[in-house]
């Protein structure tokens, strides 16, 4: 693929970033120039900005480091994969971390002004009509992380190098918008911020062909399933009048099921039974031990990952 | 110790999932789809706590 003609290229300079779009069936690559350079990024639904790439959706599927033969997802109702990574030279990505801030850089730093991830996603995206609200959560490439066995998160020095690359194919049309990290006085980038290269191809029909694919479900839901889709335009919150709420499946009300167990039974439950969160309440001790049971043969992960096939498009 | 009668209470979400395990196969009933749970289930080694 290296030997293609890029549509576009570009090199994002420190402190800069870039707003591209990408149609679905084109790979954006982002490409260490000189190395050891995390790149910022997040991804638009070309043709309606409320969806947008989630951290929180990705890392539940994929975990805290999203690599090769993983997607970004968007956010709840959409939930849908926007793009793959097909290609991730490095390994080493993060969605645990939010973007940096300027509030960052003032309070542990005292900076009144600094490059900042937020600030420069905002201005990047701003070419497209999009305001500083509209900047999400990062998808963090080459940014090195690891989760303390305290629970703390910590970022670590990387050793991504010259020629590097991650390719993100686009699956459906995108406003990609990656930056050049702007932390030069953390270890995010090993205390340096260095360009980047972007390049746009098109995918090949055997490269969509590989992607796996994600299952197309009802509830991925676009605006024109919802009941009130209009994006509003004032900023102030005031109730509607009119408002009547219409949560799914409401009221969610119990009714019981008798299970008569013999002296075995009682004695594997008793075996079962969770006492240490539920004491002496049985019902919440059967209904654990059943869901529990559900749990464990019929999902697929206990994070509530989809099912993703194999199986070739 | 003495065989028990115990009460499993469902919302209509929770007995929709496990009906359509039972009209799955994994067994001929609710009542019976509980208790292959029972049986199925393995208890947490001694001394370990799910509780943070």
């Amino acid at each position: 693929m290296s030997e293609r003609q890029p549509r576009f290229e570009w090199i994002m300079e420190p402190g800069t970033g870039k707003a591209l779009e990408v149609r679905k069936g084109q790979i954006l690559r982002i490409e260490q120039v000189l190395g050891a350079q995390c790149v910022d990024f997040n991804c638009f639904n070309l043709h309606d900005y409320k969806e947008f790439m989630h951290c929180g959706r990705t890392r539940t599927v994929h975990g805290f480091n999203p690599g090769k033969g993983t997607y970004l997802w968007s956010a709840p109702p959409r939930e849908r994969a926007m793009m793959y990574i097909a290609e991730d030279t490095y390994g080493r990505n993060d969605v645990l971390f939010p973007r940096c801030s300027a509030y960052l850089y003032e309070s542990a730093y005292g900076y009144h002004t600094h490059t900042n991830c937020h600030d420069i996603q905002s201005e990047a995206q701003r070419e497209y009509g999009l305001t500083p609200d509209d900047v999400h959560d990062s998808f963090n490439m080459f940014m090195c992380t690891e989760v303390t066995l305290e629970g703390s998160a910590t970022i670590t020095r990387q050793q991504s190098k010259q020629g590097d690359h991650i390719d993100l194919i686009a699956l459906m049309d995108v406003l990609a918008v990656p930056n050049v990290c702007g932390a030069d006085v953390m270890r995010t980038s090993n205390f340096g911020l260095k360009p980047i290269k972007l390049q746009i191809f098109d995918a090949t029909d055997e490269e969509m062909a590989a992607i796996p694919q994600t299952p197309t479900l009802n509830s991925q839901r676009t605006p024109k399933d919802f009941v009130n889709s209009q994006i509003k335009a004032t900023r102030e919150l005031v109730p509607d009048a009119a408002y009547v709420p219409q949560f799914v499946n409401t009221p969610l009300q119990e009714t019981p099921v008798d299970i008569d167990l013999d002296e075995k039974e009682v004695a594997r439950f008793e075996a079962l039974a969770r006492r240490s969160i539920y004491g002496n309440d049985d019902a919440s001790s059967l209904r654990d031990i059943v869901f529990s049971w559900w749990e464990n043969r019929y999902l697929n992960s206990a994070s509530g990952a989809p099912r993703i096939s194999a199986q070739k498009k | 110790m003495a065989g028990k009668t115990l009460r499993l209470w469902l919302n209509h979400q929770q007995r929709a999932l496990l009906e359509r395990a039972v009209e799955d196969g994994a067994a001929p009933s609710l009542e019976a789809l509980v208790r292959r749970a029972i049986a199925e289930s393995e208890p947490l080694p001694a001394g370990q706590s799910e509780v943070k």
